[in-house]
C-alpha cells in the first residue's frame, strides 16, 4: 500500500538532494562500490568544476567520502557513499516515489 | 514538488543507479578464450599428482582472484546492489550454464578421459562465456532503451 503524496512524503525530501545534479551523483554512488571522477562527470555530463562544487557540497554533508590516489594526470579521484548519505539517499528516493503514487 | 518534475528525477535515479551495470556490459573479445583455456587447465591440472597438483590448483585458483581483483581496479565503477531488472535474464543463464559445463567435464572425463575433458571443457567454457557476455549487452541494450 503506497502512502499518499501529502506532507508525510515531502517530509523525507533532502534539501541537499533536491538538487538533480546532487541526487543524481547519489543514484551512481548507490548502484556501485565506488565511482571514479572521470566516470560520474561523464554521467552527469558536466564540467571538471561543476562536479568538483556538486561532490564538495556532499562531502560536507557527510555523504561521501572522497579518495585520490596517484598525483597528476595519472592520478585518479573516487566517491564512494557515506552510511549517512545511503540513507539521506534512501528516504529521498522513498519519498520521490510515494509523490509519484 | 509537481508529479512531472518528480517524475523526471525519478528517472534520473534510474539511471545512475543502473550506470555501473551498463558499464559493465562493456566486455573484451579475449575474455570468452582466456576463461576456456583457464576451464581447461584447470581439468587438465586432475591428471597431476603430489605437490605439482597442488601447486597447479593454487595458481588456478589465485589466477581469477587475481583477475578480479585487477578488473576492479581497473574499472571506474564497480557495481553493486540491485541490478536493473532486465539483466535477471542474463544472470540466470551464468547460473544455469556454470554448472551445465561442470556437469559436462565430469562426465566426459569419467567416460572418454582427462584431455578429452580438458578440450571439451575448454570448448563448453568458451561457448558459455560468450553466450552470457552476449545477452548481458543485449540486456543492457533494454535497460538503455528503458531510460533513455
Amino acid at each position: 500500500m503506497s502512502a499518499p503524496a501529502d506532507g508525510s512524503a515531502l517530509a523525507g525530501l533532502d534539501p541537499l538532494l533536491n538538487a538533480p545534479k546532487r541526487l543524481a551523483i547519489m543514484a551512481v554512488l548507490a548502484g556501485s562500490q565506488s565511482a571514479e571522477f572521470g566516470f560520474l562527470r561523464e554521467h552527469l555530463a558536466v564540467s571538471d568544476s561543476d562536479l568538483s562544487k556538486q561532490a564538495a557540497a556532499l562531502d560536507a554533508a557527510g555523504y561521501l567520502t572522497v579518495s585520490k590516489s596517484g598525483r597528476g594526470r595519472g592520478g585518479s579521484t573516487s566517491y564512494r557513499a557515506t552510511a549517512a548519505g545511503m540513507e539521506a539517499y534512501r528516504r529521498h528516493r522513498e519519498a520521490l516515489r510515494l509523490l509519484l503514487g | 514538488m509537481e508529479s512531472a518534475e518528480a517524475r523526471r528525477l525519478f528517472r534520473e535515479i534510474e539511471r545512475g543507479e543502473a550506470a555501473s551495470w551498463l558499464h559493465f556490459a562493456r566486455r573484451r573479445r579475449w575474455q570468452p578464450l582466456v576463461f576456456g583455456v583457464w576451464a581447461g587447465m584447470f581439468v587438465l591440472s586432475t591428471a597431476l599428482d603430489g605437490a605439482a597438483r597442488s601447486l597447479a590448483a593454487l595458481a588456478l585458483i589465485a589466477a581469477p582472484l587475481a583477475y578480479v581483483a585487477r578488473d576492479r581496479q581497473r574499472r571506474e565503477v564497480y557495481p553493486q546492489g540491485r541490478m536493473p531488472r532486465e539483466l535477471r535474464r542474463s544472470t540466470w543463464a551464468l547460473v544455469v550454464l556454470s554448472p551445465a559445463v561442470a556437469l559436462l567435464a565430469f562426465v566426459v572425463h569419467v567416460t572418454a578421459g582427462t584431455w578429452l575433458a580438458a578440450a571439451a571443457t575448454a570448448v563448453a567454457t568458451v561457448v558459455a562465456a560468450e553466450v552470457y557476455g552476449r545477452l548481458y549487452s543485449a540486456d543492457a541494450e533494454q535497460v538503455r532503451r528503458r531510460l533513455a
